[in-house]
């Protein structure tokens, strides 16, 4: 067990933390001021883990190092990876060995997301095998290509094994406070280590340089350095041997620990800092690099630096003994002697990316070859995914370039601005684009810059300002960027609610496509019609769909969010086939996984959640649902929609107020940003759960909303159909028949229905009937939605219908026909888990009259099925018989078993035969 | 015979103080003419002052390390016995 002076409390608090760790989720902070003690504690902990039996994944943030991609990522898998890669699923597996180097990086860049969703999953696999703790020492340091996967997993490790910690100096700046960004606070422990006493000082300096103060002495150095242990040392040297400074003599020495530390280096040998600046200048310093930079053995010069403390030689290399050494040593020399450095180092080291840092960092005047070599090195990094990182050395090679390269100069840029834009920068992307588009003559970089600000406009919810950008470049484009650009316009202009404009901007897209004979874009441009098309509420978009999927066969392209197929998916979601969505959205999900793109996988795993909702499958589509929102957080992208399910499924499952509360914040988002389509979408979701609650008042407030923006942005899609009939039915239950009336007209107003929507029609104008007092009319539109419902279509559905028609067959006074079809409605409720309109169907019985059905006494649809069933047939059969759904039939049958008292079909033969 | 103090880092946690009194003990049941006289403990300072009565400080030491007594400095000490109720030394 390893002790360290004066740090008796701190390790009783880290062996606390690594015994809970095997049970639960946590993450130990350990933070303070430099030289404090946080990486003596951090180390200790890590040989506590070993001996406890903890595997150990460590690494440390270096502020040398924050330029450069995955270091970080690197230090923790590179050993514990290659045992259990072939357990991860090949996407993840790739994208981790891409980053360690064990695998060539695929032909298009990897998803920073599909990075963060494989390191998640490795840990979580490395865990299994064996508990594992994750330590970080540093994290402010930690560059932001291993900052943002980190983080991404430490907002969601929920199992013990696994226990984190985190060292953090306090007053340091730092790209990876990221990493700790949203942290579960009641899963973080925050440890922070005190000042040392006076005699815990007294036995460090005394272990540490020999000395031993007299007490007033030590005391002085003990209030000068105010406990810190590293700042006391290097107070002691300073000094030098007791007696000390004499009673009442003031310090003779510096205020600031980097003084004392800069003073402390400044009485090492010449040639011993020579090597100690190549070190500093490393990220990993190793003996080899160094040897070869300084041109000698170094180790003879070291030995000074080790006799001193400053620097420690082992297996890896040289490593300092403090940060802030390393960051003295650096900073001590000119500006002209770091460049030569760097120099010499970029000569020697072998990682392109390393070697491209060194080359910039030698150089202060513009050069082809190192502006060349840092393009490459930057496209590399892109590749692999370190979007961050591929920006700033697009953009070193920019400052590098020579003024007369005014071509490759707007080239690197615009890279620049994309990869920035792709990690999120926003900010640094437009302060590239902006001045190109001011600058750059009408061309071909000119569309380019104005296309790319468009996106970026877009994607922080500026849209008039992009739609002005991208009609500015049409002015000047060729037929291929016309319709890249029309197609962009067509999406944003749907989004912000246009539906009419959108087919323009679609329409023109295919015909610039179908000019410039790129059968990519062609087939992006169908594709992007057709979805516009079904949106407006178009027949005929199918013909365009068609000729899409007839080119994309043909196509080398990685699959996206405009591919063919992805289009036809989201139609088929949109036209309410169920069962080619489910089944077409499992594929490009497959496809996605595959290919590492999330945002494809986000939008893949979004739509076949829906299609599972509206199956009725409602445990798969909340698995769907919280993986789509982990998505939402590794792109930074799409939380509306995916908030928008969640609070369907929450509402479904019985949580209505925290569902609406959801709601109206998604809603006031959307309006905010001006995203009509979400809104939308949030509105109808509203009006649906409020429905569901029985409060038929505010249903029908919100889906009059919905109803009032659809109509003003031109959507005419399926799923608004839906939400107006929704509209009927709420605004009749709440008593409103002309706003009922109204929206019947409207419905009217969307052209024909496709055959799926009768029930749904039936329904809402039964709705009405019923409303008035038209009991036996509306008895009979319902009969008729019942009969037209296919079984295995949208079950909540067949349940409101039920539920609909059990409520006037009460108010008929028919009570063995409502109470019968009511159970109906509650059974297809149960067996789906709509809680909120089983609770409905259940208030609905309770207010029917009469002697309800004693305990053993079979309803007489419970008895026609309990018949069939003795006689052996099976519980298809028995459902086709009957035209109902298989699980009606099971659903039934557990009542039958429960009112009978027996346990199996041949009990229930028996008791049916018995009774005669 | 001489007396001497001996500071020395004691940890003000768990059983370190009562461990360190034992060492002490035991640096004096196996020093040559080595007398333990008492620990004062400086919980604030988490530091600890032996005194012992020894021929010299070297044998303080030899007895310290026998015994794995860590400390930091050994000092000579002059006791001041307290005055008795009348004034006057015993």
């Amino acid at each position: 067990m390893r002790t360290v002076v004066g740090r008796d409390r701190e390790f009783d608090a880290i062996r606390a933390f690594l015994d809970a760790g095997r049970e639960d989720a946590r993450i130990l902070l350990i933070e303070g001021e430099a030289g404090i003690g946080k990486t003596t504690l951090w180390r200790g902990a890590i040989e506590e883990a070993r001996e406890h039996g903890y595997e150990v994944l460590a690494c440390a943030g270096v502020k040398s190092e924050m330029h450069l991609s995955f270091s970080a990522l690197r230090d923790l898998l590179a050993d514990a990876f290659p045992a259990i890669a072939e357990e991860l699923p090949t996407p993840q597996r790739r994208a981790i060995a891409t980053v360690l180097g064990l695998e060539d990086p695929p032909p298009h860049p990897t998803d920073p997301g599909a990075i963060a969703f494989a390191f998640l999953s490795t840990l979580r696999v490395l865990a299994m095998r064996a508990p594992t703790l994750l330590a970080v020492d540093d994290v402010q340091w930690l560059e932001p290509a291993s900052a943002a996967p980190i983080g991404y997993a430490l907002r969601r490790l929920d199992t013990g094994r696994l226990p984190v910690i985190l060292c953090r100096r306090t007053e340091e700046p730092g790209t990876g406070g990221a990493a700790l960004e949203q942290l579960d606070r009641e899963r973080l422990h925050v440890l922070r280590p005190e000042a040392l006493t006076v005699g815990a000082l007294g036995r460090i300096l005394h272990d540490r340089l020999g000395y031993a103060y007299p007490r007033p002495a030590l005391a002085r150095l003990h209030e000068a350095s105010a406990g810190n242990p590293l700042y006391a040392l290097e107070l002691a040297r300073a000094l030098g041997r007791p007696a000390g400074p004499a009673a009442g003599a003031a310090l003779p020495v510096p205020k600031t620990l980097r003084e004392l530390v800069d003073t402390h280096l400044a009485a090492l040998p010449a040639e011993t800092i020579a090597v100690l600046e190549l070190a500093s200048a490393l990220p990993r310093p190793s003996l080899a690099v160094v040897r070869a930079a300084f041109g000698h053995d170094p180790l003879p010069f070291l030995e000074p630096a080790v006799a001193g403390q400053i620097v420690d030689i082992d297996d890896d290399g040289v490593r300092f003994v403090h940060p802030l050494f390393k960051a003295a040593v650096y900073g001590r020399g000119t500006a002209a002697r770091r460049r030569d450095l760097h120099r010499r180092l970029a000569e020697v080291v072998s990682d392109p990316e390393e070697g491209a840092r060194h080359l910039a960092l030698a150089t202060d005047a513009a050069d082809h070859d190192v502006a060349a070599a840092l393009e490459d090195a930057a496209s590399r990094t892109r590749v692999h995914g370190a979007r961050a990182v591929a920006a700033e050395l697009f953009e070193a090679s920019v400052r590098l370039t020579p003024a007369g390269d005014a071509a490759g100069r707007t080239r690197r840029t615009l890279a620049a601005a994309a990869a920035g834009f792709e990690a999120g920068e926003t900010d640094r992307a437009l302060a590239l684009l902006e001045p190109l588009v001011e600058n750059l003559p009408d061309g071909r970089e000119r569309v380019e810059a104005r296309w790319r600000l468009g996106m970026v406009l877009a994607d922080t919810s500026r849209y008039d300002q992009a739609m002005r950008l991208w009609w500015e470049a049409l002015e000047t484009s060729d037929d291929a960027a016309s319709a890249d650009i029309r197609r962009v316009m067509a999406v944003m202009t749907v989004y912000s609610g246009n539906t009419d404009q959108a087919l323009e901007h679609a329409d023109h897209a295919v015909v610039a496509a179908e000019a410039s004979g790129d059968p990519e874009c062609l087939a992006y441009a169908l594709s992007t019609r057709a979805l516009v098309g079904l949106l407006a509420g178009e027949a005929s978009y199918r013909s365009f769909l068609d000729r899409a999927l007839a080119i994309e066969p043909s196509l080398d392209a990685a699959p996206s969010l405009w591919s063919p197929t992805t289009a036809m998916a989201e139609c088929a979601r949109f036209a309410f086939e169920i069962d080619e969505a489910h089944v077409l959205w499992q594929r490009v999900l497959e496809q996605a996984v595959e290919a590492g793109d999330a945002e494809l996988e986000w939008w893949a795993t979004f739509g076949l959640a829906r299609a599972e909702l509206l199956r009725g499958d409602l445990a798969r589509a909340k698995e769907l649902s919280d993986v789509t929102f982990e998505l939402s957080d590794a792109i930074g992208r799409w939380r509306l929609p995916a908030e928008t399910l969640r609070a369907e499924i929450d509402a479904l499952e019985g949580r209505s107020p925290e569902a609406q509360a959801a709601l109206r914040a998604v809603i006031a988002e959307a309006d905010r940003l001006g995203e009509k389509r979400w809104a939308w979408q949030a509105r109808a979701a509203f009006g649906r759960v409020a429905l569901a609650d029985g409060d038929a008042s505010s249903a029908a407030d919100e889906l009059r909303a919905a109803r009032r923006l659809g109509a003003e942005a031109g959507f005419r899609h399926p799923g608004v159909l839906r939400a107006v009939t929704d509209e009927v039915e709420a605004a009749a239950a709440a008593g409103r028949l002309d706003q009922a009336e109204e929206a019947l007209v409207a419905l009217d107003g969307l052209g024909k229905p496709p055959p799926w929507a009768e029930p749904f029609l039936l329904r809402a104008r039964g709705a009405v009937l019923a409303s008035r007092g038209e009991l036996a009319e509306a008895e009979t539109l319902l009969q008729r939605a019942l009969a037209l419902h296919p079984p295995s279509f949208l079950p909540v559905h067949q349940g409101r219908t039920l539920l609909a028609l059990g409520s006037v067959l009460r108010r008929m006074r028919r009570r063995t026909a409502a109470r019968e079809t009511l159970h109906r409605a509650l059974a297809l409720f149960e067996e789906v888990g709509a809680t909120p309109w089983a609770g409905q169907a259940r208030a609905e019985i309770g207010r029917i009259g009469g002697r309800p059905s004693a305990s053993g006494e079979l309803t007489p649809s419970e008895r026609r099925i309990a018949e069939l069933v003795a006689e052996g047939r099976t519980n298809k059969e028995v459902a086709a018989i009957l035209v109902v759904a298989d699980r009606t039939i099971e659903s039934a049958l557990t009542q039958i078993y429960r009112k009978l008292g027996v346990r199996s079909r041949t009990e229930l033969a028996r008791k049916l035969g018995s009774a005669g | 015979m001489p007396m001497f103090l001996v500071e020395s880092y004691g940890a003000n946690h768990g059983e370190a103080f009562a461990e360190a009194r034992e060492r002490a003990l035991r640096a004096a049941e196996l020093g040559i003419d080595v007398r333990y006289v008492r620990t004062t403990f400086l919980p604030q300072d988490e530091t600890l002052l032996h005194v012992f009565e020894a021929p010299s400080a070297d044998a303080i030491r030899r007895a310290g390390g026998l015994a794995a007594l860590a400390f930091e400095r050994i000092v000579e000490a002059i006791e001041v016995p307290a005055l008795d109720p009348r004034g006057e030394q015993p």
